[in-house]
């Protein structure tokens, strides 16, 4: 497989969301190769564009369990919903009840238009996988803005927020200056 | 029969140019002051032909007493409810009835299937209820349940289906006769997310047939099916989100 028709088989199994640059395709199958995980065609020297790769047995080895590993560990990745809604309930908890539908209700809209996409007739599998992706994870925001507003008129549970503020010089070291 | 087929007949103001359902100000108090409880606060919706409602809101916002009010299992404390233009507030008890039969399909989350009566029987019963033959009855469910797929389990009996099957059994069911409008309680509430998609597909599809629907959930991929979401909350219908497509996928026959 050349590196311009890995480029759009990725694409194209992936539902197109996550574009490649085709420099960075032919560094990853120099590394690759390096490895001992893909082998270009013996014999065909020059221009990268021109050789023509295969997977190595090691190599189906290494994407068998690469399939198979979990992600990393890793903080969330940053979410504007998430973050809004937090700064909004530390100013004003009874008052991020209206920010909180307005989240809702534009998580819905979204969620609605996914939707239709996934039943029209132009949907193929992948299309499909990614609106199912993309629907339960706009669908798992909902359940958070559903539980922050459980949370926020419940009040019980709700403390005030502790800052932790490393700049802000020491009380007593205060008193001392003046 | 000649006003059917007269091509200068005047249009004369029907049932299918009336909203398939509508609420004006309807409020719903259970108990007395001081312990009275607002369920539905001057609640105003309208529903037009073909088109596919969620109502969605916290348990306890009121969303379950909107439907039977809806459906006219229950009178509201005051407002109006129409149902293809028909005043529910002007019918006697008979008349109700009559309307809960002929106009409204109930969709609930355990089915409410008969368990002796096959698939076509079940469906056939709400014909034959309203004084339909049994026969002329069958014909009606049987085409009907070929439209939501299941036309070769016709005679298979509720325990021989699978959930989602039961529940587009009672798809059927609801849509079966002249009932355009259909009511549903988190009508896949008891099935998986595949069989889930499943039904609110055969849904989605009635409403493109000019079926109207009202659904009620907090399952919000389930809401997503629908044209419009409506959200409740304390008894009051706080927002609701702006509609894709108004012409809703309605096709008229000529």
């Amino acid at each position: 497989m050349y590196g311009q028709q890995l480029k759009s088989e990725f694409e194209a199994r992936t539902g197109s969301l996550w574009p490649l640059n085709v420099g960075q395709v032919y560094t990853s199958l120099d590394r690759l190769e390096r490895d001992g995980l893909v082998q270009s065609s013996a014999g065909t020297e020059g221009d990268a564009k021109k050789r023509p790769y295969v997977i190595t047995p090691p190599g189906q080895v290494e994407l068998d369990l690469w399939l198979k590993a979990a992600p990393p560990a890793k903080a969330p990745p940053r979410d504007d919903v998430i973050m809004k809604v937090m700064i909004a309930v530390s100013i004003d908890p009874a008052g991020s009840v209206e920010i909180v539908q307005s989240q809702r209700r534009q998580l819905l809209e979204r969620m609605r238009d996914l939707t239709h996409l996934k039943a029209s007739p132009a949907a193929d599998t992948p299309l499909l996988l990614m609106c199912d992706a993309e629907l339960f994870r706009l669908e798992a925001s909902v359940r958070w803005l559903d539980t922050v507003d459980a949370r926020v008129r419940g009040g019980a549970t709700m403390t005030a927020p502790q800052a932790t503020d490393q700049t802000a010089p020491e009380p007593a070291s205060m008193e001392e200056t003046s | 029969m000649s006003e059917l087929t007269a091509p200068a007949a005047p249009a004369a103001p029907t049932r299918n140019h009336m909203p398939a359902l509508e609420l004006v100000s309807v409020s719903r108090t259970y108990g007395k002051a001081p312990h009275e409880v607002r369920a539905l606060i001057d609640a105003s919706l309208v529903v037009e032909r073909g088109e596919f409602v969620a109502v969605m809101g916290p348990s306890g916002s009121g969303k379950s007493t909107l439907l039977t009010i809806a459906g006219g299992l229950e009178v509201p404390s005051s407002g109006t409810v129409r149902i293809d233009g028909e005043d529910l507030g002007g019918l006697n008890v008979a008349q109700l009835a009559e309307v809960r039969l002929r106009r409204v399909g109930y969709i609930f989350q355990d089915f409410n299937l008969l368990p002796a009566l096959t698939a076509v029987e079940n469906v056939a019963m709400v014909l034959e209820l309203g004084g339909t033959s049994r026969k002329v009855a069958e014909g009606a469910a049987a085409e009907q349940l070929t439209a939501v797929g299941l036309g070769d389990r016709l005679n298979h009996f509720p325990d021989d289906l699978s959930g989602g099957e039961q529940q587009r059994v009672s798809i059927a069911r609801a849509l079966v006769g002249e009932g355009q409008l259909v009511l549903a309680d988190e009508p896949t509430g008891a099935l998986d997310s595949v069989t889930g998609e499943t039904v609110m597909r055969t849904l989605r599809a009635a409403c493109n047939r000019g079926t109207s629907a009202v659904v009620v959930t907090h399952d919000a991929q389930l809401a997503a099916w629908a044209d419009r979401v409506v959200f409740l909350r304390d008894g009051r219908m706080v927002d609701h989100t702006e509609p894709a497509s108004p012409v809703a996928f309605v096709q008229e026959h000529s």
